[in-house]
């Protein structure tokens, strides 16, 4: 797969979770035990991150092409 | 990222006034994970700008997976401590070992990184993690 899709999904990867943790920073009224196992939940989540993430960063990402020689003149 | 290590700042403060230790604790817990989402976002951002190097964000990486465990164990101790029918002293006992953990210097060292403001951030993202926690330290009030 290309470095740079891998990185992008990683990434889509995070932005859910931030997605997530900031649906649960919304809502009320939740017993202790309920945000203990948000809690969880997120722990879980960034383990998950961690490994799109380390994945990712293992694979190197392109290296930017060199510059086309200048076209000679006739 | 400064605004959500602010917000999470001030949603620790908030736990001074709670006196429920289990809610305030499991509250901590959630608060400290969502700082970790947030700081493995930032340094996938940092990597991709190229503020720092590939080592140097797997190692970023590594010390917020660290905290991450950390907070599980922290997630299961308190589970522990709310079930447990002596519970004098034992969310302060869960909060303490995490700071203690927080405070490795070999973790701590995973985070130095070349560029001044990356290092900035990182070390900002841990010192929000062991203040959150020293905050709800004080407002168990030994419980």
């Amino acid at each position: 797969m290309d470095p740079v899709t891998i990185l992008n999904l990683a990434l889509a990867a995070l932005q859910g979770l931030l997605q997530l943790i900031s649906t649960i920073k919304s809502q009320s009224g939740l017993s202790d035990d309920a945000i203990l196992a948000q809690a969880q939940t997120l722990t879980g989540a960034n383990t998950a991150a961690y490994n799109a993430l380390v994945a990712a960063l293992s694979v190197p990402l392109p290296a930017t092409p060199p510059a086309a020689p200048p076209a000679a003149s006739a | 990222m400064k605004m959500k290590l602010l917000s999470l700042a001030g949603i620790m403060l908030l736990l001074i006034s709670c006196a429920d230790p289990y809610g305030a604790a499991a509250k901590t817990a959630a608060d400290i994970a969502a700082g970790v989402g947030a700081g493995l976002s930032t340094v996938q951002s940092l990597h991709v700008s190229g503020t720092i190097t590939e080592p140097e964000a797997l190692n970023a990486a590594g010390y917020l997976k660290f905290v991450n465990d950390a907070d599980g164990a922290f997630e299961t101790c308190i589970g522990a401590a709310h079930t447990a029918a002596t519970k004098t002293g034992a969310f302060t006992s869960c909060t303490q070992t995490f700071v203690t953990g927080l405070n490795n210097p070999t973790e701590l060292a995973l985070i130095h990184v070349a560029n001044t403001q990356a290092s900035q951030t990182l070390s900002a993202i841990a010192s929000g993690f062991v203040t959150g926690l020293q905050t709800l330290s004080a407002s168990l009030g030994g419980a």
